[in-house]
């Protein structure tokens, strides 16, 4: 190979089409049919980028029916350094086992990633949520390879509508809402080959997720009688 | 040699004070560090440590798998050893003194190794060498081919006793170390040291130690202390806690060093002293094919600590549910694993805001980056009248024209301000 090639690979804008190829990497069900379609599950051991457009269009709930089938393993879900309170009886309605649950508080950023990658690393975690504020390219290097070691999901979120970055992160997800429903736009992914990214909106599917009382509420949702306050 | 003979001959040596109390003191923290290979030591002073191993070769292997266990556990404390090995106490006691390092597994063959030694191992009175070098001996081989009855009469039956105990004709108990019941060890530092590094590399030595008489007993520790002496004779303490008893040295020291880049330094530490005022038991361990529980609860544990030795005690916790009606009050901060508590299946986000946040409102309704509809509620919440903190709120779910969904309260109060206190993430 030419030095020249050799030097533009190394380029993290480029993105070479045998790392597309692979095929069956190990995977959670997201509990979404769409998603586990397009995606193939939530990636087991891969690093991934969640963008909210906004604060409160679901950026969490998609991940829930996952946590909680992971949350029934005997291994940690951290939450390092949420921006508001992980509330309890929401996660506990979503099914999952609060007992597995390990909420991180870190100051700087510098400590959020250094707790994220311990979490991932130490194989005692089944699922890493971070918010770091601010990542480098040389942090998500550092963060992918701790998951990979520790066979985990691992997840940061970036700052609600932030632009995505050029950045060698394997997964970059979106998330907005559209008419009520969640909507995951896959902006990168392993194994897609290099398509345009693909668009989820199927509303029927996310509203099962939607109708879990407690994470978003579509417009037409029926409230069932008894639950309001007289 | 005189010393100015010595300067003479080499002008560049770097000369020593010898300080036969910290000699003794280093001997006796490696004695303590040498139970782990078996519960029989005893301390042969200067210089020499007694291992009773005729109970626990096996279990490490074989004589020679075992040597090198010792060697290179000592080679990491930072200990240079001779070592032998015979049936007998006094065999190997002689051999290593003399500098030989080897292995003799049968008695038969010991009088031969013993034999070639030189007469002064045997450390006799200055006239009966005297008179040994007199009559042409100088190996214990030499001395053993004197008819006994002779030796008897002229340098007593003590130094018949002494070869027949070597050979092991006779018995020769020792008595074994007793362990303290709580692990001390100090160290001095060679020059005062203000950096962390520096201080782990040391306190290495006394973690290797620590884990030695731990393994000894069975035991990990769940208390730690390292305690910093500077030039002053002030000290600054290091305290870790552990949930699940340890006895990894790359575990204690990791906690070591999270905890000191935290802890502000003295500006010159010149000795250190390790305790481990709490030990516990460790549970038993099986052997087993399929991912063992046990060793994931202490995988678990272990991240705990690391966590909590970097960012402090609080920034690490579990989620548990606490019956309240009052949102704010519904749940609790738990330790880590704790059990959950139950809850009622109410519709609740998924975040909620330390504080609630005041919301403008606009034509009777709640503004937050656009006016919010509301989609859901009243559900209304009235508690706590009985605590002083009560609350008279009307929930609703609420969305903007965004689709970001948010849980927001009305109170019941005559102005009726509008609050956010949750985000439907």
């Amino acid at each position: 190979m030419s030095a020249a090639l050799e030097n533009l690979l190394q380029n993290t804008a480029v993105w070479r089409g045998d790392a597309h190829s692979r095929v069956s990497a190990p995977a959670v069900a997201s509990g979404f049919a769409a998603l586990d379609e397009t995606l193939g599950g939530w990636p087991v051991g891969a690093l991934a980028e969640l963008i909210p457009q906004h604060e409160g269009v679901g950026e969490l709930s998609v991940l829930l029916p996952a946590l909680a089938r992971l949350s029934r393993e005997e291994r940690w879900i951290a939450f390092v350094n949420p921006p508001h309170l992980p509330y309890a009886p929401a996660l506990a309605v979503a099914g999952l086992n609060l007992s597995a649950i390990l909420v991180v508080r870190a100051a700087g950023t510098a400590d959020v990633l250094w707790a994220m990658e311990q979490a991932l690393r130490s194989g005692a975690c089944s699922a890493v949520l971070g918010w770091p504020g601010f990542v480098t390219e040389q942090a998500i290097r550092r963060l992918q390879l701790a998951a990979a070691t520790g066979e985990a999901l691992a997840f940061y979120f970036t700052a609600p509508g932030a632009q995505p970055r050029n950045s060698p992160v394997p997964f970059r997800l979106r998330i907005g809402a559209c008419n009520g429903a969640t909507e995951v736009e896959i902006l990168k992914r392993r194994g897609g080959g290099v398509t345009a990214p693909l668009i989820l909106k199927d509303a029927r599917v996310l509203k099962d997720v939607l109708a879990v009382p407690g994470f978003s509420v579509p417009a037409d949702r029926t409230v069932p009688a008894g639950r309001h306050a007289a | 040699m005189w010393l100015s003979a010595a300067y003479a001959l080499a002008p560049q040596i770097d000369t020593r004070v010898r300080d036969p109390a910290r000699e003794h003191a280093a001997l006796e923290a490696a004695a303590l560090w040498a139970l782990q290979f078996t519960s029989h030591v005893s301390i042969v002073s200067p210089g020499s440590l007694l291992l009773e191993i005729g109970g626990s070769f096996r279990l490490f292997g074989g004589l020679e798998r075992l040597r090198d266990c010792v060697r290179d556990a000592a080679a990491e404390l930072g200990h240079d050893l001779t070592l032998a090995a015979t049936p007998t106490p006094l065999g190997a006691q002689w051999l290593a003194r003399a500098g030989f390092d080897m292995l003799v597994h049968e008695r038969g063959t010991l009088r031969d190794h013993l034999g070639r030694l030189p007469i002064e191992v045997l450390e006799l009175r200055p006239d009966a060498a005297a008179s040994l070098d007199r009559l042409g001996v100088r190996t214990l081989g030499e001395l053993l081919a004197l008819p006994r009855d002779g030796l008897a009469r002229r340098f007593g039956q003590t130094l018949l006793d002494l070869l027949d105990r070597a050979l092991g004709r006779l018995p020769d108990p020792r008595p074994p170390l007793i362990p303290p019941e709580r692990f001390r060890a100090g160290l001095a530092l060679p020059s005062p040291v203000a950096e962390v590094e520096a201080l782990l590399f040391a306190a290495h030595r006394l973690v290797l130690q620590l884990c030695g008489f731990l393994s000894g007993r069975n035991t990990g520790v769940t208390r730690l202390r390292l305690t910093l002496i500077d030039e002053n004779r002030r000290t600054t303490e290091v305290n870790i806690s552990l949930s699940i008893p340890s006895r990894e040295p790359k575990h204690l020291i990791a906690l070591l060093r999270e905890r000191l880049t935290l802890t502000l330094l003295p500006a010159r530490t010149e000795s250190i002293v390790l305790e481990a005022p709490e030990v516990a038991q460790l549970a038993p361990r099986n052997f087993s094919f399929f991912p063992d529980h046990e060793q994931s609860r202490e995988e678990k544990a272990v991240l705990v600590e690391k966590l909590r030795a970097r960012l402090g005690e609080n920034a690490v916790h579990g989620l548990a549910l606490y019956p309240d009606a009052r949102p704010e009050l519904a749940w609790r901060e738990a330790e880590p694993g704790a059990k959950p508590g139950s809850a009622p299946p109410l519709p609740r986000p998924a975040w909620l805001l330390a504080r609630p946040r005041a919301l403008h409102s606009h034509d009777d309704l709640p503004c937050l980056d656009g006016s919010l509809a509301l989609l859901d509620g009243p559900e209304r919440i009235e508690s706590g009248w009985w605590d002083g903190n009560d609350a008279m709120r009307d929930y609703f779910v609420a969305r903007n024209a965004h689709g970001a969904t948010f849980w927001v309260y009305r109170e019941r109060t005559p102005q009726g301000n509008w609050f956010l206190h949750g985000i439907f993430a």
